[in-house]
């Protein structure tokens, strides 16, 4: 029964990870605009206009 | 002789925009209401753009009334490189606030920008926030050529001195501290099971492992609340009780009682109510900010000022930020602009409107050597004014300060709710104390935090943004914008009903335009169209519009007199055109409403047969039965009959008011015990409306507002009044059932707590239970009575 000091340990660490990749994830604005993206996503490229857009939203 | 009339088509709508087209402007097969909207889907349909119309019937923005010199300023280095967001050799971003983007059309034009001009290399918009990023090459490319392009089509740019990046640090630090309680609350309440399935017979190793793993995930937890403590701290400091001090103080107790039962071995203290407190608390807050995010009321005092002003230096103009206006500048201010800071008059006289300061629609005269406060509205030829102090220490700053406090930022009546609450907790607390100490004294810090603990305000705390937010969030759905969700509590005390006739009862685009009078040549109609199209007043659009297709020319002493008309000077003749009264000094016997005269002498007169809103009559009915109503229009009596009808007997009907006598009607109606909501356009109303104690302004079109409304209500939702009215009034019922339900929860943990049997277990349930359910049923039942009343969209 001892080994449940170690699993809570390991949870509690891999739990905490995931928090830091939220609030990293928050941070670089993630969450800034939740609606545009799924207007944008809908929209047709026409193939005689072909303009990579590579943009990283802020 | 000439008499014609027109009626508004509602037959032919305009391909770009939607409005009704009255005139016969057509492109491409293609019908459209103005030269601008055509001009538009010109350029649109150039650039092979045309998906643009695919997408959305009618996804256009009207294209009327927009001049080309507003971005002038935008030439100004200093200017622009203080709205830059990044700039390197090749390439420089910026973000602009586009208030007029509105659909998934707006959207996808914004982003294929690059497409209209090449030199603008990436576009990305955030639809919520409605602002777009745009990235280009600003050596080929200057930042005002891009604001007149937006402008061009439609999209025209709201420059403001404010940071853009306050708003985004504010979002995420919500976020996080959400993230955060979350995290905490859902470790929290796992590592907590053990001890509700009652393993007291632990062995000490694990049960001091896990109490102390428990208070170390619970102390992120204070850092999400800190919220909280900040506030309650700061309404502390100025003597004041906001129901954040309560939540703050219950926090408090909560942790040191656990913290100390941890640490003395004498329990596992209250962490899991603690965490998950904190947890529901913030999504209030979030849900309360997600409810606010599309229209933002409160403009920033410094997006009301223009951006840079013109100043005179020697014989040359320069145009300056007005952060650098200093004592002692000239400086030359053009009609409509507003004054940037206090100064002295150096023209002869002017005219100023002080309706953004004081509320009074009537402009003050002004004589060489007045004073001109800041704020103020110069109306006339352009005039030449001197600094007497720098921007900063303006009158107005003070003014916008001492009314817009930072420290409290709760609703007052939960601020009532929130100081009686806490003096009762306080007593029963005390009482318990005392108690105890006479009973068994051993139990007196068990009981006394027990009752801090369990007593929160927090249900309360969650009753009101959760219905009035809901409220508001429906609400806006159907065109009806709220100033703040403090409102929908002016809406209960409301006795007396007073509304404006044209614009509010009457659709301000349509209904018939009639002229009667002496043929008009084409220098008549040239001159109507630039002298109505100087003016706002519904009636000066319609007859612009009419004559659109005229041509602008240059018109001297140009003079408007709200509530009466406009004159000036064209080929040395005077010419008027205004309310029959003002035009000739007694009544015309057509009682028509606007006459046109050349050097006094009628040339014609145009009437206007308005067009009432769908269903008035069946919802003034409606109303009749709840409110006093009473008609206040400054226009003159023709409709009289009509309107008789619609109101039925004994209600007031007053026309040909001026806007002084608008704002004299509804302070007598409050002296008098009335409480007076008043609907009204908002461009001559707004002293009546902001003295009023519920003020609406009506408009056609969304994009425009007006700063001293509460609130702004789409003109369809006339037709729907009495439904909007009920539903809200019906929300007051359910904050107090849902303030009902918090206190029972309060009565119960209470029961609990003062007879020493509050233990964590039965915390844990009560608390989040109890806001749970109130949020639950606010949110439920306010749903419900919009499906009720008709009201979601």
């Amino acid at each position: 029964m001892n080994v449940i000091f170690i699993l809570i340990l390991v949870s509690v660490t891999i739990a905490s990870a995931f928090l830091i990749g939220f609030i990293w994830a928050v941070k670089s604005g993630q969450f800034d605009d939740t609606y545009t993206p799924s207007v944008r996503m809908l929209f047709d490229k026409k193939p005689s206009k072909n303009k990579k857009e590579e943009k990283e939203k802020k | 002789m000439q008499q014609w009339s027109e009626m508004s088509e509602t037959v032919t709508k305009c391909y770009h925009c939607g409005t009704n087209c009255t005139g016969h402007i057509g492109y491409d097969e293609k019908p459209f209401c103005c030269e601008g909207c055509k001009t538009v889907y010109q350029l649109i349909s150039d650039n092979g753009l045309e998906d643009y119309y695919n997408i959305e019937d009618h996804p256009g923005i009207s294209m009327s009334g927009k001049d080309d010199d507003r971005f002038v300023y935008l030439d100004n280095e200093e200017v622009v490189n203080a709205l830059y967001s990044y700039k390197d050799e090749r390439k420089a971003m910026i973000t602009l606030s586009l208030p007029d983007i509105h659909c998934s059309s707006c959207v996808w034009l914004l982003e294929n920008l690059p497409l209209v001009n090449k030199n603008v290399l990436a576009c990305s918009v955030n639809f919520v926030k409605k602002e777009a990023s745009i990235t280009f090459d600003h050596h080929h490319i200057t930042l005002r050529k891009i604001a007149m392009i937006l402008t061009g089509i439609g999209y025209s740019p709201l420059i403001t001195a404010s940071e853009t990046h306050q708003n985004h640090k504010k979002t995420f630090s919500i976020n996080i501290k959400l993230g955060i309680a979350g995290f905490c609350f859902g470790n929290v309440m796992l590592l907590s099971f053990p001890e509700y399935f009652g393993f007291q017979s632990f062995d000490d190793q694990y049960s001091t492992f896990f109490s102390y793993l428990i208070l170390g995930l619970s102390i992120p937890s204070l850092y999400s609340a800190s919220g909280y403590f900040v506030s309650a701290w700061a309404s502390v400091k100025q003597k004041m009780i906001s129901i954040d001090v309560p939540i703050a103080l219950g926090i408090l107790a909560l942790f040191l009682r656990s913290f100390y039962e941890v640490v003395s071995q004498t329990g596992a203290g209250y962490f899991d109510s603690l965490t998950g407190l904190v947890f529901f608390l913030l999504i209030g807050k979030w849900f309360q900010g997600k409810t606010y995010d599309t229209l933002s009321f409160e403009r920033d005092f410094n997006s009301y000022f223009p951006l840079a002003v013109t100043k005179i230096s020697g014989e040359t103009d320069e145009i300056i930020p007005i952060k650098e206006i200093k004592k002692g500048d000239v400086l030359r201010i053009r009609n409509q602009e507003i004054i940037p800071a206090d100064s002295v008059l150096l023209e002869n006289s002017t005219k100023v409107n002080y309706s953004f300061v004081t509320g009074e629609e009537q402009p003050v005269e002004i004589k060489m050597g007045e004073q001109i406060f800041a704020g103020g509205r110069q109306l006339g030829p352009p005039i030449m004014i001197k600094a007497l102090k720098n921007v900063e220490q303006s009158y107005l700053t003070s003014l916008w300060e001492r009314h817009n406090p930072e420290t409290i930022t709760s609703s007052s009546m939960l601020n009532q709710i929130g100081k009686y609450f806490t003096m009762v907790v306080l007593a029963i607390a005390f009482i318990t104390a005392l108690y105890w100490s006479y009973a068994n004294p051993s139990n007196i810090w068990m009981t006394t935090t027990a009752v801090l603990i369990v007593a929160c305000p927090c249900a309360l705390a969650l009753s009101v943004p959760f219905t009035f937010g809901n409220v508001m969030r429906i609400l806006g759905n159907i065109g009806v914008y709220l100033k703040n969700a403090e409102i929908v509590s002016k809406f209960f005390s409301v006795s007396h009903i007073v509304f404006d006739k044209t614009g509010t009862l009457s659709h301000s685009g349509a209904g018939e335009m009639s002229y009667e009078g002496v043929t008009l040549t084409n220098e008549h109609k040239n001159l109507l169209f630039t002298l109505a199209g100087s003016s706002i007043h519904p009636y000066s659009v319609k007859i612009a519009t009419h004559f659109q297709n005229a041509a602008k020319t240059l018109i001297q002493e140009f003079n408007e007199f709200p509530g009466k008309g406009m004159s000036c000077v064209y080929n040395g003749k005077k010419y008027k055109l205004g309310s029959s009264q003002w035009v000739l000094q007694e009544d015309f016997d057509h009682t028509s409403s606007v006459l046109f005269s050349e050097d006094e002498k009628i040339i014609g007169h145009f009437d206007f047969k308005p067009e009432y809103r769908k269903d008035l009559k069946a919802q003034i009915e409606i109303l009749r039965n709840k409110f006093d109503l009473s008609l206040i229009s400054g226009d003159n009596d023709k409709e009289k009959e009509n309107l008789s009808e619609v109101f039925g007997e004994g209600t007031l009907l007053k026309f040909s008011q001026k806007p002084g006598d608008k704002l004299n009607y509804i302070e007598d109606l409050q002296k008098s015990g009335q409480k007076v909501m008043m609907m009204g356009d908002g461009l001559n109303d707004a002293p009546a409306l902001m003295k009023s104690d519920l003020g609406i302004s009506i408009t056609d079109d969304i994009a425009v507002f007006t700063p001293s409304s509460d609130v702004i209500m789409d003109g369809k939702n006339i037709s729907k009044m009495s439904q909007v009215l009920n539903f809200i009034k019906s929300s007051q019922i359910i904050l107090g059932i849902s303030i009902l339900i918090s206190f029972l929860y309060n009565v119960v943990g209470l029961s609990f707590a003062v007879t020493g049997n509050l233990t964590p277990l039965v915390a844990a349930i009560l608390m989040p239970l109890s806001s749970v359910s109130v949020v639950a049923f606010a949110s439920v039942a306010v749903y419900l009575m919009s499906v009720y009343y008709n009201v979601e969209k």
